[in-house]
């Protein structure tokens, strides 16, 4: 981790609260911290078993329920970027070279309706690694030896907004977590001056946290280039009152407070409702500060390409360098069923550069083995051409053949995983369902998919729901 | 010889043994050494009689035995080698040893096994006792939740001088037990403070008044006689509905929409309110528990009951709606399953549940009742109109659905003459694009849609009739594909066939096509010859007033609209359309209606179908265009969002209910097998659960059985009905409850902390009449009731989560507390009682109460979910707690929160207040509801203001530019959020934005107390 960031408030900071380490409670320091034994934890939270999860009684995680906590098993990832390319990106022009669609194109193929669209793009072997990548990614080709593309994803439904649902929370229909509050919920975050999972854009069922404790929902972030630092995140600073005066208000309150709790039994809650307020006094400076990337120098900006992606994928490492656990970006945009040649490019040129800026400049910083980026839509496209009254061709929904790449993490780079049969229209080889993307992304945290579990409304509930393999060749 | 039968897809292995005769000796063995290793060594996790069947595997039985687990079979008779059973006790597999961890049995007791398996596993248990998974068992039956409730004898106390009421008796009980006594009660001056507020909050989510401090303060009576005359003006308040009517909303998952952002056009319920508003005035009204039951699972049902009652029904319909109609079932078995009997019915779609006695059969025969309701589209006038507003809503409405029709018409006239001008090159294309034709002629397909752009959609649409020698416009081109006859002969033929549209039909006789150019051309001919009327015939559609005589109407008090069938009927034939845009669906009715020969229009409107004006109400359109093609769906913008918000934010809206009814065909549900849809299993009679009905569940006899279901819930034989609502009132008031899964009472849950009270309780409450403030007013007479909070040490250590209440609990707010406090603690709480959901979470805020906030279930504002509100997915008797920098962030820097501390300042007895130290009590009695507690409180504050008086120039100096630019964007965004017409707006509070500027030092301090602690909990 880098120094943090000095700050203007860092003068208003009181010695003795909210420091990093002490927000940061273990179970067994809180417990000596308020001097209060078993009192107010249920023996249930204690022993980190959930068993009252709708229960009145006071547990701990409801105390502090991002503190970090271990995985299950030592792992290399710490946090997660993920990001959505919302709309269904072709795999065939993107990921997954198929030369004998290339070969046919125009014509009828078997097992298919309309005719065949052999990708228009051309791809050529990059890296040591000889990967091949499609021209439409110059750079991110230029970083494949760090990036595993799986080329053999599918899932259950075509449809845009079931299939973004199922990436997002691994559930068709009814609503369930989502991926980064099930990640946040197993792992706390770093920095308890930041929400631990931010989503830069996105439909809000993707950050969801439903049955979850509200507090690991996603914190949206509209974010754009250029945004005003103090509307990032809502009440981050008093348009009403200064620092310092909002630290002497502070002091008075937690004299106050001193004398509400004298005559009660000591309290993990009041305890932590004090806390509380100095995390929230020192969140105001260092969230804002994480957006500002006006502090960045020169050479980042051109590194990330001043576009507004750029400003989302610097704003998104600038998180992770934080401590933040969970970053979502939505980079959409993909759903081509026309225009094609020029659309699809048009979006992949995009995400290129921001994207290989991200490796590299989480790489030069250490920190690609503990961040684990994740790139992919909801499902590929067909191998015909649809038009949809376009005059060149795209391509319609496909559920059974979709690709998706993953770097950093302790993910093996410079690989393929998979593979669609020889048109590019269904996976075959290794196939990966969503489920299984999603055990995989677990794993490479540190947990078993199947052992994370929250018990709501009596039973024991999974991001995986009753399914999930982990993909165990990518994990390095 | 082993036989394998695969019944169902579960493997039973049948062995020798299990046909054949046993000899004595076999017995003998069995029952004297085997039977007792079995019961002694592996039953505590294989048995039926346990309720555990680990990997799947009963060995308490034959049929279990025989059957094996999740790995297969555990026994081949005759077999050592082939039984897993002698592998696992011998540790002979790391992985598989049993009895595991180390329990290995003796090398005598593996012996008998073995012994006993070489002679073919002999097993004189009777066959045929059914192997369940379910806690079927005696065990489960006999938990103490599922027990008829009876009358407990008070129990003895030492102290019978502390027991103010039955209650107390039952909790000094078992203090004294542990030689325990209560806390002191609150009395004086501060101890009154206390309780009122206390009491305050627990009966209506708000602290008291000024006037009611005083009040109370002020009573010469002792304290409990004073106390008892509060209790009663609070059970009084129509506040008291609003608090615990929010506690039920949690229960009852209650939204304001479908949570389906798929269905964007329907995603909000425009009446869901009104089951909002029926049971705050339920619970006002003190209407009998077991009717609220009755209420919410049959008003529809009751005999005599008032109109306004429908609403009720809203406890089954304001779940969310995904799509699958089994998984809207399962919500609502869910909801009452839970939220009446405290039970996790759902559990058993997919398997027999786990813990408790309830078998999958229990699930489908309850699925039978909800799968055989449905929900009438015209839904029910529940209250008077206002006549005024409501002509006024009309006229809005009715311009709104005028511009739609006329968009409507518009687009459908344009769309059919480019179709009629092209119609030989749809027809071309199609033919050429048939996905049997050859590469060549899909490639001249392709450029001829694009040159002449055609609309694929339609293109397809062709291409499918083509070969249907049925349709009544494409049948001729289909004759001539089929050949068979020369193309004359099949010209003359096809001119003569009454299957086909006359127009076209004749358009063929005398022709002697050549080609398919020539067939195409002559359906040109035909289309055009109605090219002078179409303009006239879409004309009299759109004129078509006349409404068809009602042949039928929902039989439901209210439903008042002629012409409810006409509807129903529309939406049949909508469906059929959107079956596809050039099926052949007859417009003849309303063809008729309009004057015109179908023929004709057929023609006139291909490749769409026309509706008649009078069937385009906004309903009408949304069907209708469905059926059209995707590009020319989004075209005219309809103004569906605009009738959205109407219909949601008018006054003049007619309040409906959102009821269900029973379907004509009322039908038993099959058993779902592994909760699969696909594969069904025995059809099971709609019952009520078996473990609630001795074990002799009768079938449901009325319609679709939801009043025979209501019956057997709201019951005095029911054993857990009442336990579970006096366990969430007793929670509500305690903090927690006997039980802390309000929605669980089954063998999950822990056993309660008064068991005995609880049925006391349960027992008392049905003997009272289900009266709800009867049972609030005997807890809270009770002494037990008014402890004070204060801890005793020596007592920590005994009971450190007060589950024997030797005090009281601090309890913290929640959110509609802490939001409802602040405004009337500002002095601003608008007292109105229901009404149309309202946006509370954006300027300029609404100072409504936040049980009328909206509720929209796909997307939870920030501001509650950070405040720990309930998921309304499912149903939820309890929120967590959580704390987070969140929630301080919203106390320190909103400006909600500034405003209020504003506001406060503002209040008259503040300005009136005279000095200083007057100022300074009359902030602590506004927000803390009670005097100066110490001197050094006094000294705190007065020091704090003296000090920011000093620092309030250098205060407006750092925030000078900061205020400006915020206020104007808080501004911007407000006038843009009026303006917009989103379909998830809610009513937006008339008023101003918060004015940015610095806080006074005044204003700061009560600022401070807000943030506080003590204000954000009840001691």
């Amino acid at each position: 981790m880098h120094p943090e960031p000095s700050s203007p408030s860092q003068k208003y900071i009181r010695e003795h609260t909210a420091s990093l380490e002490s927000a940061i409670l273990t179970r067994r320091d809180f417990l000596t911290r308020t001097g209060m034994g078993f009192g107010g934890l249920s023996m249930a939270s204690l022993f980190g078993m959930n068993l009252f999860a709708d229960a009145a009684s006071v547990s701990i995680d409801n105390l502090h329920p991002l503190a970090p906590k271990p995985a299950q098993f030592p792992a290399k990832a710490k946090s997660v970027i993920h990001i959505f390319a919302e709309g269904g990106p072709s795999q065939v022009d993107t990921w997954d070279p198929k030369p004998e669609l290339t070969k046919n194109d125009s014509k009828t193929i078997p097992g298919h309706e309309g005719l065949a669209f052999g990708s228009p793009f051309k791809f050529s072997k990059m890296g040591k690694s000889g990967v091949e990548v499609s021209e439409v990614f110059p750079k991110l080709g230029e970083c494949i030896d760090d990036i595993a593309v799986i080329r053999s994803l599918w899932t259950d439904i075509p449809a845009h907004d079931v299939a973004q649902r199922f990436m997002n929370t691994g559930s068709l229909q009814l609503p369930k977590p989502s991926m980064g509050s099930w990640v946040v919920y197993g792992l706390g975050t770093e920095n308890q001056n930041m929400p631990g999972f931010i989503t830069l854009g996105g439909s809000p069922e993707w950050r969801q946290s439903s049955f979850l404790p509200g507090i690991y929902q996603g914190c949206e972030v509209n974010y754009h280039q250029n945004m005003p630092l103090d509307e990032v995140l809502s009440n981050i600073r008093s348009q009403f009152s200064p620092l310092d005066r909002q630290r002497r208000q502070l002091d008075l309150v937690t004299k106050l407070n001193a004398m509400h709790e004298a005559t009660l039994q000591k309290d993990a809650q009041l305890e932590a409702r004090i806390q509380s307020f100095e995390i929230a006094f020192k969140m105001q400076t260092e969230a804002t500060d994480a957006f500002d990337i006006s502090k960045e120098p020169e050479d980042m900006h051109k590194l990330y390409g001043k576009s507004d992606m750029g400003a989302k994928l610097m704003v998104a490492r600038r998180l992770v360098e934080r401590g933040v656990r969970f970053v979502q970006v939505s980079a959409g945009g993909w759903d081509h069923h026309g225009d094609l040649e020029r659309s699809l490019k048009a979006r992949a040129g995009d995400i290129d550069g921001p994207a290989a800026a991200l490796i590299a400049d989480l790489k030069q910083r250490g920190l690609l083995d503990s961040t684990l980026i994740i790139w992919g839509g909801e499902f590929g496209r067909t191998v015909t051409k649809d038009r949809n009254g376009n005059a060149t061709p795209g391509r319609d929904h496909n559920g059974r053949g979709m690709c998706c790449w993953m770097a950093g993490g302790g993910v093996k780079g410079g690989m393929t995983y998979g593979a669609t049969d020889e048109f590019g229209a269904r996976a075959v080889e290794n196939k990966v369902h969503i489920h299984d993307l999603h055990a995989t992304i677990l794993a490479l945290l540190g947990f078993d998919h199947k052992k994370l579990t929250y018990r709501y409304n009596g039973r024991d509930f999974r991001f995986t729901d009753n399914f999930g393999n982990v993909v165990k060749d990518v994990i390095a | 010889m082993i036989r394998t039968l695969s019944l169902l897809g579960i493997a039973v292995v049948l062995a020798p043994s299990a046909f054949a005769d046993l000899t004595p000796e076999q017995t003998q063995f069995f029952e004297g050494k085997v039977r007792p290793l079995l019961s002694e060594k592996c039953y505590k996790c294989h048995s039926v009689e346990a309720g555990k069947a680990k990997g799947d595997l009963t060995l308490d039985t034959k049929d279990g035995l025989l059957k094996g687990g999740k790995n297969g079979i555990v026994v081949k008779p005759g077999d050592l080698d082939g039984s897993p059973l002698i592998k696992a006790v011998s540790y002979e597999d790391s992985d598989l040893q049993m009895p595991p961890k180390g329990e290995k049995l003796s090398d005598p007791e593996i012996a008998v096994l073995k012994e006993w398996v070489k002679m073919g596993a002999p097993d004189p248990r009777a066959a045929g006792i059914k192997v369940k998974l379910s806690g079927l068992t005696d065990k489960a039956r006999s938990h103490w939740a599922f027990q008829a409730v009876k009358k407990p004898e008070i129990p003895p106390v030492m102290n019978r001088a502390w027991c103010f009421t039955q209650i107390d008796a039952f909790i000094l009980h078992k203090l004294e037990e542990k030689q325990m006594t209560p806390s002191p009660d609150l009395q004086g001056i501060k101890g009154r403070e206390t309780l009122l507020r206390r009491a305050s909050y627990d009966l209506t989510g708000l602290p008291p008044t000024l006037p009611e401090i005083t009040d109370f303060l002020k009573d010469d009576a002792p304290t409990p006689v004073a106390f008892a005359k509060v209790v009663d003006r609070l059970l009084a308040s129509p506040h008291y509905g609003e608090r615990w009517g929010r506690f039920w909303l949690d229960t009852a998952r209650y939204a304001d929409t479908t949570g389906n952002k798929g269905n964007n056009d329907e995603y909000r319920f425009p009446y869901a309110w009104t089951y909002r508003d029926w049971v705050i005035k339920a619970l006002n009204d003190n209407m009998p528990y077991d009717q609220f039951i009755m209420q919410q699972l049959a008003a529809d049902k009751l005999p005599e009951n008032p109109v306004f009652n429908l609403a009720a029904l809203g406890f089954l319909t304001v779940g969310e709606r995904y799509g699958n109609p089994n998984d809207v079932i399962n919500d609502r078995i869910d909801v009452v399953s839970k939220g009446f009997l405290g039970m996790t019915v759902v559990c058993a779609r997919c398997h027999d549940h786990m813990f408790d006695p309830i078998p999958t059969k229990d699930y489908y025969a309850l699925h039978g009742v909800f799968a055989s309701i449905t929900e009438p589209k015209e839904k029910p006038l529940i209250k008077e109109i206002n006549v005024k507003a409501k002509a006024e809503y009309d006229k809005k409405l009715a311009a709104l659905e005028e511009g739609n029709r006329d968009k409507y018409y518009k687009t459908l006239e344009e769309y059919s003459a480019t179709f009629r001008a092209n119609v030989a090159d749809y027809i071309l294309a199609a033919h050429l694009g048939r996905k049997d034709s050859s590469e060549a002629n899909q490639q001249k397909a392709e450029k001829l849609a694009d040159e002449k752009k055609l609309d694929r959609t339609i293109v397809v649409e062709v291409r499918n009739r083509l070969t249907n020698r049925e349709h009544d416009i494409f049948g001729p081109f289909a004759s001539f594909l089929q050949g068979g006859d020369s193309w004359k002969a099949i010209a003359a033929k096809v001119s003569q066939d009454k299957r086909y549209n006359p127009v076209i039909a004749a358009a063929f006789k005398n022709t002697e096509p050549k080609n398919f150019e020539d067939l195409a051309a002559t359906y040109a001919k035909a289309f055009a010859t109605v090219e002078p009327k179409a303009k006239d015939i879409v004309k009299a559609f759109a004129a078509a007033k006349a409404e068809p005589t009602p042949t039928a109407s929902i039989a439901l008090a209210g439903s008042a609209k002629p012409g409810a069938m006409a509807m129903s009927q529309m939406t049949a034939d909508t469906m059929m359309m959107s079956m596809g845009m050039m099926g052949s669906h007859a417009d003849g009715k309303a063809a008729n209606v309009a004057g015109c020969d179908p023929a004709l229009v057929r023609l006139a409107v291909a490749p769409l179908h026309i509706l008649p004006a009078y069937e385009l109400d906004t309903d009408g359109i949304r069907a209708a265009v469905n059926g059209w093609p995707n590009q020319l769906r989004g075209k005219p913008r309809f103004s569906f969002a605009k009738i959205n918000e109407l219909m949601l934010t008018d006054p003049g809206v007619p309040e409906r209910a959102m009821v269900v009814i029973d379907k004509p065909d009322a039908h038993d549900s099959p058993v779902f097998i592994r909760g699969q849809a696909e594969t069904r299993g025995a059809v099971e009679p709609r019952h009520f659960l078996e473990a609630l009905s001795n074990g002799k569940p009768q079938p449901f006899k009325t319609g679709s059985g939801r009043l025979d279901l209501a019956k057997c819930i709201a019951s005095k034989d029911n054993p857990i009905t009442a336990r579970v609502i006096v366990n969430r009132v007793w929670m509500h008031h305690f903090g927690q409850g006997f039980v802390r899964t309000p929605d669980d009472l089954g063998m999950q849950s822990e056993d309660p902390s008064h068991p005995e009270l609880l049925d006391y309780l349960a027992w008392w409450f049905m003997d009272q009449g289900w009266d709800l403030k009867k049972l609030h007013k005997l807890i809270m007479l009770s002494r037990v009731y008014q402890e004070t909070s204060d801890t005793k040490r020596q007592y920590e250590a005994v009971d450190p989560e007060n589950r024997l209440l030797w005090r009281a609990n601090i309890r913290r707010l929640d959110f509609e507390a802490m939001r409802d406090s602040l405004l009337l603690m500002a002095g601003k709480l608008d007292a109105k009682v229901g009404g149309q959901p309202i946006n509370l979470n954006e300027e300029p805020y609404s100072f409504r109460r936040s049980v009328y906030g909206y509720i929209d279930r796909g997307n939870l504002p920030e501001l509650m979910s950070n405040f720990d509100f309930a998921n309304p997915d499912m149903p939820n008797s309890s929120r967590t707690s959580t704390v987070v920098p969140q929630q301080a962030l919203f106390l320190m820097n909103s400006p909600m929160s500034v405003d209020i501390a504003r506001h406060i300042i503002a209040r008259p007895e503040f300005q009136q207040a005279g000095n200083d130290v007057n100022r300074m009590l009359t902030l602590y009695r506004i927000v803390y509801q009670r005097g100066p507690k110490s001197l050094q409180e006094t000294e705190l504050a007065m020091k704090f203001v003296s000090e920011e008086n000093k620092a309030q120039p250098e205060v407006a100096k750092a925030m000078k530019d900061v205020d400006t630019k915020a206020e104007e964007t808080a501004k911007k965004r407000a006038q843009d959020r009026a303006k917009s017409d989103s379909n998830t707006k809610a009513i937006q509070n008339e008023g101003s934005v918060v004015e940015r500027a610095p806080l006074s030092p005044w204003e700061t301090l009560a600022q401070a107390l807000l943030m506080s602690n003590e204000a954000d909990y009840v001691n």
